[in-house]
């Protein structure tokens, strides 16, 4: 089963995380809740298996999972931002 | 409100380190207000005069001296959520609200980076357009 991950920190919630989360989770993903990467511009931001997708809307959940969606971003770990910082 | 219940709140609290903004916070929620009574009540049982608890009291705008039924908005109108142009959604945001809602202004919710930014009890909401925000406060219950 696709294991999703989407923060639940009060920005992320502001920007509509749980309906995010409770669309992947309707489409019959496992979401963990987790803390934010701390890119706010990305946030609603999806994380499945390392792959990064935002800022996400529950429109975006179809796509996401059929592996065709334009908010992707690539690697997480590997986006500037973050390499940048470690 | 009766004097048991808030005599149960101030009990609940007086152990405490701090007691007078938990039980605040509670008389509040249970009431809707911190009336004059209250302050009276709370100042007895901490010790304090009526003043210094009217004083907190008056500073914290979460606090109320006569209940108000009406839903509340609070609009970021702080420093980043002007930059990010909350000025330009008041008029709306005013018009939308009318009597009905009571938009309050409060100075940093916290959500800088993606401002404006609103709260409805404990729900936060942030990235509001004009369109989203007067949403909002039409939905506001």
């Amino acid at each position: 089963m696709t294991v999703v991950r989407i923060s639940d920190d009060a920005l992320a919630l502001a920007c509509g995380a749980d309906a995010v989360a409770s669309a992947f989770a309707t489409a019959g993903c496992t979401v963990e809740r987790v803390s934010s990467w701390g890119m706010h511009w990305l946030e609603p931001l999806v994380e499945i298996d390392g792959q990064g997708f935002g800022p996400a809307t529950a429109d975006d959940v179809a796509e996401i999972l059929a592996g065709r969606s334009a908010k992707a971003i690539g690697a997480i770990a590997e986006h500037p931002f973050i390499a940048a910082a470690s | 409100m009766t004097t048991t219940d808030l005599a149960e709140i101030i009990a609940r609290h007086l152990g405490r380190e701090g007691p007078l903004l938990p039980i605040l916070h509670d008389v509040q929620e249970a009431f809707g207000c911190v009336s004059p009574e209250a302050e009276r009540a709370i100042a007895q049982a901490l010790n304090m005069s009526r003043a210094e608890v009217h004083g907190v009291v008056g500073f914290y705008h979460d606090f109320t001296a006569e209940p108000d039924a009406r839903p509340c908005v609070q609009l970021c109108r702080a420093e980043a959520c002007q930059a990010r142009g909350v000025e330009a959604l008041v008029a709306a945001a005013e018009a939308a609200a009318g009597g009905r809602v009571r938009l309050a202004t409060v100075y940093c919710l916290g959500l800088c980076s993606a401002g404006p930014a609103a709260r409805v009890g404990d729900d936060v909401h942030a990235r509001l357009d004009e369109a989203g925000l007067v949403a909002l406060i039409e939905g506001a219950r």
